[in-house]
């Protein structure tokens, strides 16, 4: 009797642990996806991209205005954030004005008009211009590199922000739709070399960029940077005045701290 | 006794002196503070807003130090690029990399010495400012104490670089 009901016991434990086992392999299948459900992700991703950047390159002009929030990484370790607003009107192919108020109120506008870049403080009435003819990359690109004035999100202004934004492009996936502000959006995710990124982009006939996130990977505590599209305007007013910097009464020109002669700072140290 | 009693006396003056001046100098750092520097850093990588950080040359072995496994295993990494485009690019890399060293060092030069327009005005002193022509060109100094300054703008930000006296000065 003892014998059976053993038997049964164990007939029972070993079924149980069957059906365990089997459970437990359809999550993990599920928890991981296959080769070619990732295969179809990173295509999903890619197309959603290349359809979002290729309808922006056939806008010749458009003004965005949005948030953006950033981590620096102190020398305590702590990550502090700082932010701004900025209101971005693009006219193709060389006409660009930023007008940005950061959030210890310090404002500011950078013109360009195709022939001069200027910046302009009016708390400060003060402006530096420097000639830089060609076009907007070329433009943003000595902004960046020479000038250090950061244009956050300008690799998705660019003409060619599909190339800018695959350039070095690891990992791409679909990860959901997902509902930003109110907009409808697919929510995609990339790795480059540098950084993992991520982009929400509107569902529908406008595929707009709605929200960015950068995770600089690389960096010291993996600090973050965001931006968030308030609204977008595709048939903006673009007025040459937009574009070109006219000096207030009284403003005057002082030169970008790189510009001021190194021989005099030299002569300082000795 | 009567020259302990005016020990203590001085005692409790000099106390009051440091504590007013501590309060003086805290309220000085606190207003610097309200306006935003208080000390911290506010510009790094992630400042950008970029998703190419610009020091792809020197980031790239760290990279692979930190995530090489990961790279290796995606493997896809400009796999069907040409030799040519990538020379260019080591080529490019090598560049912008002197220009970076360069800014480098005259930015490390100078990040002592420029103050914002909140330090500038916490400085205890009325600067005063005088215009000098140069080669045709005014250039506006303010000079605070010994120490002469000349505005220029540091990113988007007006700041005061601190200069040699101006000719004559």
């Amino acid at each position: 009797m003892n014998c059976v009901v053993h038997r049964r016991m164990y007939a029972l434990a070993l079924a149980l642990m069957f059906v365990g086992a089997t459970i437990w392999a359809q999550e993990s299948k599920a928890q991981t996806p296959t080769l070619g459900e990732r295969a179809a992700s990173t295509l999903e991703a890619l197309a959603i991209l290349e359809r979002s950047t290729e309808f922006m390159s056939q806008v010749g002009a458009f003004h965005v205005v949005f948030d953006i929030g950033f981590n620096v990484v102190q020398r305590t370790g702590q990550k502090i954030e700082f932010g701004s607003t900025r209101s971005v009107t693009i006219s193709r192919p060389d006409r660009a004005r930023i007008d940005f108020v950061r959030r210890d109120g310090v404002r500011g506008s950078v013109f360009y008009d195709g022939k001069d870049i200027s910046i302009y403080s009016p708390d400060d009435n003060a402006y530096a211009q420097i000639a830089r003819p060609g076009g907007l990359h070329q433009a943003f690109r000595f902004l960046i590199d020479e000038l250090n004035i950061p244009i956050p999100m300008s690799d998705f202004f660019a003409a060619n922000s599909f190339a800018v934004l695959t350039d070095q492009i690891e990992s791409a996936s679909y990860v959901g739709e997902s509902v930003v502000a109110d907009v409808t959006s697919d929510h995609l995710a990339f790795s480059n070399d540098e950084v993992d990124f991520q982009l929400w982009i509107a569902q529908g006939e406008r595929p707009l960029l709605q929200r960015v996130v950068i995770t600089y990977r690389l960096a010291l505590g993996e600090p973050q940077f965001w931006g968030q599209v308030r609204t977008w305007d595709l048939a903006p007013e673009t007025p040459q005045s937009l574009f070109t910097f006219t000096p207030p009464d009284g403003a005057e020109q002082i030169p970008f701290a790189s510009q001021i002669s190194l021989d005099v700072q030299e002569g300082e140290d000795q | 006794m009567p020259r302990l009693k005016t020990s203590g006396i001085c005692a409790l003056v000099a106390g009051v002196v440091f504590v007013a001046v501590y309060l003086a100098a805290s309220a000085d750092v606190l207003a610097a503070r309200k306006k935003g520097d208080g000390g911290y850093s506010r510009s790094g990588q992630a400042s950008s807003g970029s998703v190419h950080t610009g020091n792809r040359g020197n980031q790239r072995d760290a990279g692979r130090n930190r995530g090489g496994n990961q790279r290796d295993a995606r493997g896809n990494r400009g796999g069907n690029r040409s030799d040519a485009r990538k020379a260019d690019k080591r080529s490019d890399a090598r560049r912008a990399d002197k220009r970076r060293d360069a800014r480098d060092d005259r930015r490390k030069r100078r990040v002592v010495r420029n103050l914002t327009r909140a330090a500038f005005r916490a400085l205890s002193c009325t600067p005063r400012s005088v215009i000098v022509v140069t080669n045709g060109i005014p250039i506006t100094y303010y000079s605070c104490g010994s120490g002469w300054y000349q505005r220029g703008y540091e990113g988007t930000a007006v700041v005061y670089v601190v200069v040699v006296a101006p000719p004559g000065y």
